[in-house]
């Protein structure tokens, strides 16, 4: 065999597929990172645990902050979900290390994204608030096919244009930890974004909101991930990477449209009341069914590439 | 050998290629038909008619019904600042629209803040005469700093009577609001 790895450009001596590798990037595209897992459960469980914090402190002292204390703790606050999935990632990556600086930029890409292109597409070309909320069937539409085709789309863009071709985007997984580190850049922006347009948010509030965004966007592009990971790792049909794309758009879609359905209480003769709880455990079940099932899904995946005749 | 290799290296890079490809263009597709549902929220419309006037507003716009001259007024909750208004000032056929728009712009500049009329003009829209007024006003009524209004009045004469079709919108949206107001113009019709 003097044909080519697919991610080292070695001379390959194993084949998954119709894809060829070297032998140490056939390991590595066989290989399972079971602690991924847990970790991002700890990281969902931990970013609750921030919520309960904010919000108990926020009711506890009811302080009172200045605007631009409130835009600073805010942005603080916006770095929480990241900085806890990343110190849960430096943690339990010590024996199979992804190049930190490299999740670094893709997370800051994935902000780059939202802040440089996502934002204008969404609101100043489709100036989508004056006209998605008209109806319900208008929201979960345009949810779908505006925002979240625009949101997935730069997510894929952010990792397809930096680490998909490097040979450190190795193993199954890395799709799933890119995608993430990409939603969680995303979802800071969008954080960050609204808590400077407010003017300030209160803390318990912003500690809602952040969490909402950080759990729903990192979910979302993790779909994304697997996806483009096994883009990179099999001969998939040429509608693959299209229907991933398109299952995380309409995830998004999909759970903003919920979020919207059920976190809103009842309206009264008192004005409209919302419920921020059910948001959170919304996201929250969203994560975990979405990363328990990829988690499943990369263990089938690989087993389904060893079983699968190996030719030397 | 090479040849293989060289072949197979190229089919997987077309492949990736293609993939992009695939994903960028099912992108813009969904981004069209997300700016054909954003066209057809925005250009639905209701049909309303009060006292004799027919009018379409879009869809989901509020209507209310006015009292005395005022027909109805008809606004965007999205945006509260876009402002649609009906008049009909009855047994007007003998005094022509100058007159009319003059006893508007005085009543305006009574009641409105900083108000300028900006220009007049006589128009033919749609084959009707009529009389047009540009203006400006500030608003000190909405919480915090003050907005910068403009309205544009349209009057036609009707069986008799001088109808007025109005727009106010807030400065920065004004010219936005202007071209969707022109299909509403368009739709008014009295009877």
């Amino acid at each position: 065999m003097s044909e080519k790895c697919r991610v080292c450009e070695k001379p390959a001596v194993r084949n998954l597929g119709t894809y060829s590798f070297c032998e140490e990037h056939y390991k590595a595209a066989t290989r399972q990172r079971s602690w991924l897992w847990p970790a991002d459960l700890t990281t969902l469980l931990l970013s609750i645990a921030f919520v309960l914090v904010a919000f108990g402190l926020d009711r506890w002292l009811q302080p009172s902050f200045s605007s631009l204390t409130l835009i600073v703790l805010g942005i603080i606050m916006s770095f929480i979900p990241a900085g806890l999935w990343l110190a849960m990632f430096y943690r339990r990556d010590r024996y199979e290390p992804e190049p930190k600086v490299l999740v670094i930029q893709v997370f800051a890409l994935g902000g780059l994204m939202a802040w440089g292109i996502g934002d204008r597409v969404l609101n100043i070309l489709f100036d989508v608030d004056n006209w998605l909320y008209a109806n319900w069937w208008t929201q979960l539409a345009g949810g779908i096919l505006v925002v979240g085709f625009t949101q997935e789309f730069l997510k894929y863009l952010a990792v397809r244009a930096s680490v998909y071709r490097l040979q450190e985007f190795d193993e199954r997984t890395d799709g799933i930890i890119y995608g993430t580190a990409v939603g969680l850049g995303y979802a800071t922006a969008l954080n960050i974004d609204l808590i400077v347009a407010s003017g300030g948010i209160d803390l318990g509030t912003a500690a809602f909101r952040i969490a909402i965004t950080a759990l729903a966007h990192a979910s979302f592009s993790g779909v994304m991930g697997y996806f483009l990971a096994r883009e990179k790792f099999e001969q998939n049909p040429i509608w693959w990477m299209p229907l991933g794309l398109t299952l995380a758009a309409v995830l998004n879609g999909a759970f903003y449209y919920l979020r919207g359905l059920i976190a809103i209480g009842q309206i009264t003769s008192t004005g409209g009341s919302s419920n921020p709880w059910t948001g959170l455990f919304l996201a929250a079940g969203f994560a975990i069914l979405l990363t328990w099932s990829l988690s499943k899904l990369i263990q089938q995946d690989v087993a389904t590439a060893m079983a699968t005749k190996e030719k030397k | 050998m090479t040849l293989t290799l060289t072949t197979k290296g190229l089919r997987q890079l077309k492949h990736d290629r293609r993939s992009v490809l695939a994903v960028t263009a099912l992108t813009f597709l969904a981004l069209l038909l997300g700016a054909v549902l954003k066209s057809s929220v925005e250009n639905r419309s209701q049909r309303i008619e009060r006292k004799g006037v027919t009018a379409s507003v879009p869809a989901n716009w509020v209507v209310e019904d006015g009292a005395g001259d005022l027909i109805f007024a008809s606004w965007d909750p999205f945006v509260p600042d876009i402002r649609y208004t009906v008049f009909l000032i009855p047994n007007r056929s003998s005094h022509p629209l100058t007159q009319v728009s003059l006893e508007r712009n005085l009543a305006l500049g009574k009641g409105l803040e900083g108000f300028k009329v900006l220009e007049e003009t006589p128009i033919i829209r749609r084959g009707r005469e009529g009389y047009k007024v540009t203006y400006a006003f500030i608003d000190t009524n909405q919480p915090g700093m003050p907005l910068v209004l403009q309205g544009v009045d349209y009057y036609f004469p009707a069986e008799g009577n001088a109808i007025i079709i109005s727009l106010q919108a807030h400065d920065r949206d004004y010219d936005e609001a202007l071209l969707r107001f022109e299909a509403f113009l368009d739709s008014v019709s009295y009877k």
